[in-house]
């Protein structure tokens, strides 16, 4: 509902959704179009997520574990090569905290949720996990911004050693 | 004469004893086969509750989905509604509405209104997919205590694929070559257990990356079922002892070794038969013959 949060513009974000069952990303997809601004793209072929991720920033990606082909854990895997920077999150019917704890260990997942999910609980998980990846990015503007302004000194300071020696 | 007499005594009592002894053996043999029978019927019920054990682990996850989506999916609609319930009464009272505050209104009802449109649909599919898992439990726990029924084969093997879903989806591949066929006299419950079974096996013996096939077809008036795997297929001399109690190639843990034994005696129930053979391209097939016709004389051997 609010276009901003003082942070980012929820218009901006761009969040993928992968579940082999089209009922899961439906239902996501309504609940998240109530209460939020996000650019949805969702995806029941985990293939189809993974070339997505190649070609585009995504800033949140949410993954069904068991799904044919690939499961969730070598998706976001995928994905902490492609967005490095995008939050994972494992969203599965699968109560097995083995494989969460694996999926933690091998490709750092920001957070595991069970389903049924509560809607507010998911809400809040994906706001925090915005949240952390717009500081971070803010955190990678400025260090880029100082890193220009620091290149353009030491242009400068060149310029005035040539100018002299 | 008191010579004869006295032999044919002896030979008499000797009788007698004979007699007694092989009485008392014959009924220690019964008590002992009747304690065998228990043993064996008490096998096979644990056998029976370890498949329904299965079928019930399948469908509560099968049912997680749905149940998911109707949960959120109200979630989402409670929500909506209290939000046209804000947004009417933000307006509430008022003569004259400024066009900004009917444009934001506006907004937020069709916002409302989408996501009820959005979850109308999924919460239909939700309950339609658990009435049909549920049907599909309720027939699978059918004893034999019934009259047979016309089962359709191909709608019991789509039925079973539900059931098994839950250990199938992971990456196994699943082939459906299902031909026009005619009813089969028999009881769902037991012949949906019979496929589940050898679906199983085949996930089982095949591994995660397993490619199974399920083909139907019409040979005479026989419905002929083949379960196939492209697994490691049986090991050499097996189909001899495929369907006797105790054979099994899982660990301890994983099966009984019962499984086939009782597919087999549920088949024999439905005058059909079941065979084994490893196929020429790998992997083992097993086939399921069932009449479509039942004869008068019973099942045989059963």
């Amino acid at each position: 509902m609010n276009a901003t949060n003082g942070k980012y513009a929820e218009n901006e974000v761009r969040l993928v959704l992968v579940d082999d069952e089209p009922m899961v990303l439906d239902t996501l997809r309504s609940f998240l179009e109530l209460e939020t601004d996000y650019n949805i793209e969702s995806f029941t072929d985990p293939e189809a997520a993974i070339a997505f991720g190649r070609d585009n920033e995504v800033d949140l990606v949410v993954s069904d574990f068991l799904m044919p082909g690939i499961n969730g854990i070598a998706l976001l895997g995928a994905y902490a090569e492609s967005n490095p920077h995008a939050p994972r999150v494992l969203l599965t019917g699968y109560a097995d905290k083995a494989s969460a704890i694996k999926a933690i260990n091998e490709v750092g997942l920001f957070q595991y949720l069970e389903k049924p999910w509560d809607n507010d609980q998911l809400l809040v998980v994906f706001r925090n996990a915005l949240d952390r990846r717009f500081l971070v990015k803010a955190l990678q503007d400025k260090i880029a911004e100082i890193d220009r302004a620091q290149g353009k000194l030491s242009g400068l300071q060149d310029d005035i050693l040539r100018t002299f020696i | 004469m008191w010579a004869v007499i006295t032999t044919q005594s002896i030979l008499a009592v000797s009788l007698v004893v004979v007699i007694v002894l092989l009485l008392l053996q014959s009924r220690r043999l019964r008590r002992r086969e009747a304690e065998l029978q228990v043993v064996s019927e008490a096998l096979l019920d644990r056998e029976q509750l370890a498949t329904l054990g299965r079928m019930m682990a399948g469908i509560a996850h099968e049912l997680n989905t749905p149940l998911g989506a109707v949960r959120c999916s109200v979630g989402t609609r409670q929500k909506a509604v209290a939000m046209i319930d804000e947004a009417v009464s933000s307006l509430a009272g008022q003569s004259s509405v400024p066009a900004d505050e009917v444009a934001e209104f506006l907004t937020r009802v069709n916002r409302a209104l989408r996501a009820l449109h959005g979850t109308d649909p999924v919460l239909h599919e939700a309950l339609t997919r658990s009435d049909q898992l549920i049907r599909e439990l309720r027939l699978a726990g059918r004893g034999q205590e019934d009259e047979p029924q016309p089962i359709d084969v191909n709608a019991l093997v789509e039925g079973t694929l539900l059931l098994a879903q839950h250990e199938l989806r992971d990456s196994v591949t699943v082939n459906l070559e299902l031909g026009d066929l005619q009813p089969v006299p028999g009881w769902p419950g037991p012949l949906g257990q019979v496929l589940l079974n050898l679906v199983l096996n085949a996930r089982q013996a095949a591994g995660e990356q397993a490619t199974i096939t399920i083909a139907t077809e019409m040979s005479g008036s026989e419905v002929v079922v083949r379960v196939s795997d492209d697994g490691p297929g049986l090991p050499a001399g097996a189909s001899e002892r495929l369907f006797k109690p105790g054979f099994t190639t899982k660990s301890s843990h994983e099966g009984t070794g019962l499984g086939l034994f009782i597919s087999r005696r549920i088949l024999q129930r439905h005058q059909g038969r079941i065979s084994a053979v490893n196929r020429p391209a790998g992997g083992a097939e097993f086939t399921v013959v069932l009449p479509t016709v039942r004869s008068d004389a019973g099942c045989v051997d059963c």
